[in-house]
């Protein structure tokens, strides 16, 4: 979505390149080259934009995802890539399209204001032009503040107004909630989980069977290699391919993912859209504030010396296939998601693994609590803090959740109405009851 | 606790048999050392009964091995274990300062890793191992995790996170029993117990490119310590598409190791080095020496090195 990678993307972009000296378009061989894409392809602005729309397309076309009259809804954050996405959706709309897409399509934005620490007249601002802009296009859309999340009936997805009561003392929850939460990490994690069960509810709520958002393949080369870092190595193809089908009766759909973050600012340029600034938890930040960020560093900093990093890991990622690692259990019963994330579980692992290993230290650091102090090589282990407490949310949360929710000691205002599975909402319960409520 | 966690990693791993031999790789630095002290204490104390040898690769780098050497020699007198030293001369006619001297510093890793695989499984069959053991720690084997998927090299990312590797019927199978051990413990343990290890870094230059993703690893830390036991979690549950083409592994025409080409690695190296064409087999390997198009093989100029011998039993390629 909108992250600073993408933002930042003009900093190192130049149109006509000085080191190479092409002269005319690669492509239709008469026209001057404006852009660059990659060192030997210069596009003039109209096979560019072709280009574009084509590889826009494809995405669509290659996998046959959506049927004719099918509503869509556009995940719309403001940033270069998604101003990018809804300008192809129109653009495929318009009485000018070659094909046109024959989807039904509808806005979305979420307001994530309250966590990200902007006033209450900031996110006013940010909120007027948005509909303003939803207006503009003519489509059904909503307008959802992230508190939401905390609302008995956000599942009818109303469009609440700032003043509503109900709003400003789930805002307090929320705020609350992202406070707790003790890093960076975490909280863009988190953030990541609530938007993405927010933006599936509301999708499920009015009709949609189809998500589309708009991560381009730097932000998922990225997204791939934080993802592994976070131990969701289960959950990569999910993370990171053109369909996410961990929902429920709803697609989530990768359409820019074949785009580099150039390649969209230079579409945005081209047509004059000007992308909305949000800033985020780590905008202002180093590059070790967070996972992500320290992530983001790292690949752009290769990406500028090796030039095929982001593709290389995209290609990567095209082979991976989503784990499957949620085994029955003893009695044949499968295990329910992730109550988090609704990945499938990846916690069903041999002794001799990573996630055995950390089981066994826990185990020894536990049995060795109340001994006296042995001799200092004995106790490397647990100086160093490497057990962490994994056990509480042992059955019902992935890995990379469990990690999440240590760095969330006390997790007393989770929404209730975000895990709305049966099982996992009991799960959450007992947690509750057990651990916190004491 | 450190001891037991290793003990822990070996038991449930299956490692090892019992009266097996074990050889250890042993560098002279500090995880091969410590690895050589914890497998000699937890086979007496555990009763594993396992016969272990130290295996050194003299790669023939003056002001660098031949003094980390020193250092496995005096280890092989504190830990009274047996010691097999296996050099690149002997087994190449190559030392690695006399391929320096003719290609220059660069590449001169590539040499080095592809020769030193091989070495360390043409030792452990002089010495009829059943098994090797190498010094691979968490950090490590959460740094290959993310170069594999720098490189989009999808066959060494799914076996990098194995604990024990074995690829092929006629291969030693090697094994981490370090693998979920942090460097810094390992490094806080050396200290604690006063082990005698070599410190120096090779004269040589490393790999660039390995040392950004080391960089990338230890900031990772920095930001939430179990990041690399998290790679390691994700590279194990991580699953690759059926479709996905793996290279078939066949038998080296020339010296008989696994390699998924008509030559291995080793052997394109070393005929780019006696034919004076260093740049062979650096990157992808030529088409001439691939599996495909065999016709071409009766072109390859023949060149005699000690590695030209009887088909033998070898190990499979290292997999790390
Ligand atoms: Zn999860
Ligand atoms: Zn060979």
């Amino acid at each position: 979505m909108c992250t600073s990678l993408e933002d930042g993307g003009l900093s190192y972009l130049k149109i006509n390149n000085e080191s190479y000296k092409a002269t005319i378009c690669m492509k239709c061989k008469v026209k001057s080259p404006q852009v660059v894409i990659r060192v030997n392809d210069a596009f003039c602005r109209e096979c560019f934009l072709m280009y574009c729309t084509h590889k826009f397309r494809s995405a669509f076309g290659k996998s046959k995802i959506i049927r004719d009259g099918e509503k869509v809804l556009v995940a719309f954050s403001g940033g270069q890539a998604s101003t990018a996405m809804l300008h192809l959706v129109k653009e495929g709309k318009s009485v000018r399209a070659q094909k046109k897409l024959r989807f039904v399509p509808g806005l979305i934005y979420v307001d994530e204001g309250a966590v990200l620490g902007h006033s209450n007249e900031d996110r006013q601002r940010i909120i007027d032009r948005i509909s303003e802009l939803f207006m503009d296009s003519g489509y059904e859309h909503h307008i959802i503040k992230l508190e939401q999340v905390f609302s008995e009936e956000f599942s009818d997805a109303t469009l609440l107004s700032p003043n509503n009561a109900e709003v400003k003392t789930s805002q307090e929850r929320l705020q609350q909630l992202f406070d707790s939460v003790q890093t960076i990490t975490a909280k863009e994690q988190f953030l990541r989980t609530l938007r993405q069960q927010l933006i599936s509810q509301v999708a499920k709520s009015q009709g949609y069977s189809k998500v589309i958002i708009g991560d381009t393949s730097s932000r998922l080369s990225v997204a791939l290699l934080s993802s592994m870092a976070q131990g969701k190595g289960a959950h990569i193809a999910y993370d990171t391919s053109l369909i996410d089908d961990r929902y429920d009766q709803l697609l989530l759909i990768r359409p820019m993912r074949e785009f580099t973050s150039k390649e969209v600012t230079m579409y945005n340029r081209f047509y004059g859209l000007n992308p909305l600034v949000v800033p985020t938890f780590t905008t202002k930040a180093t590059s070790g504030a967070s996972i992500d960020k320290l992530t983001e560093t790292f690949v752009s900093g290769l990406q500028a010396e090796f030039p095929s990093t982001v593709s290389t890991i995209m290609r990567t990622g095209d082979k991976l296939s989503n784990g499957k690692v949620s085994m029955p259990d003893a009695d044949g019963n499968t295990t329910s998601p992730c109550m988090l994330c609704l990945a499938p579980l990846d916690i069903s692992v041999a002794e001799s693994s990573a996630l055995g290993s950390v089981r066994y230290t826990n185990q020894l650091a536990a049995s060795r609590k109340s001994d006296s102090p042995t001799s200092s090589a004995d106790n490397i282990s647990a100086s160093l803090e490497r057990s962490c407490d994994l056990n509480s949310y042992d059955s019902s949360c992935c890995y990379s959740c469990q990690r999440l929710l240590e760095d969330m000691p006390q997790p007393k205002f989770l929404p209730g109405a975000v895990f709305s599975r049966e099982q996992s909402r009991l799960a959450m319960k007992s947690y509750i009851e057990e651990n916190l409520l004491s | 606790m450190f001891e037991e966690e290793i003990h822990q990693t070996i038991i449930s791993g299956n490692l090892f048999s019992s009266g097996e031999t074990v050889a250890i790789g042993a560098s002279g630095g500090k995880d091969s050392t410590v690895l050589a002290y914890i497998m000699k204490l937890l086979n007496e104390k555990y009763d594993y009964g396992l016969n272990l040898v130290l295996l050194s690769v003299d790669e023939g780098i003056t002001g660098y091995r031949d003094d980390s050497l020193e250092t496995v020699k005096r280890n092989k007198e504190q830990y009274s274990l047996p010691l097999k030293i296996v050099s690149y001369q002997e087994l190449y006619n190559w030392s690695m300062d006399s391929i320096v001297r003719q290609i220059g510093m660069k590449n001169n890793c590539t040499f080095c890793g592809v020769f030193r695989r091989q070495a360390l499984d043409r030792g452990a069959n002089l010495i009829k191992a059943d098994k090797i053991c190498t010094g691979h720690n968490a950090d490590d084997i959460a740094e290959t995790v993310i170069m594999n998927i720098l490189r989009g090299d999808i066959a060494r990312l799914r076996r990098c996170t194995a604990i024990t590797t074995c690829s092929d019927d006629d291969g030693i199978p090697r094994c981490k029993p370090l693998k979920y051990t942090y460097e810094k413990e390992i490094v806080m343990y050396a200290y604690f117990k006063n082990l005698d290890y070599f410190s120096t870094e090779c004269i040589y230059s490393p790999n660039a490119y390995r040392g950004y993703a080391r960089a990338y690893i230890k900031d990772l830390e920095q930001v939430r310590p179990s990041s690399i036991l998290d790679i390691i979690h994700s590279g194990e549950v991580m699953c690759i598409k059926e479709e996905t083409k793996m290279p078939v592994q066949t038998h080296c025409e020339r010296c008989g190791y696994i390699s998924s080409n008509k030559l291995c690695k080793a052997c394109i190296l070393l005929e780019g080095l006696n034919k004076g064409l260093p740049k062979l087999g650096i990157g992808k390997t030529p088409k001439t020496y691939r599996t495909e198009g065999a016709s071409n093989s009766q072109n390859l100029v023949h060149v005699q090195t000690v590695l030209v011998r009887a088909r033998q039993k070898l190990a499979p390629e290292m997999v790390l």
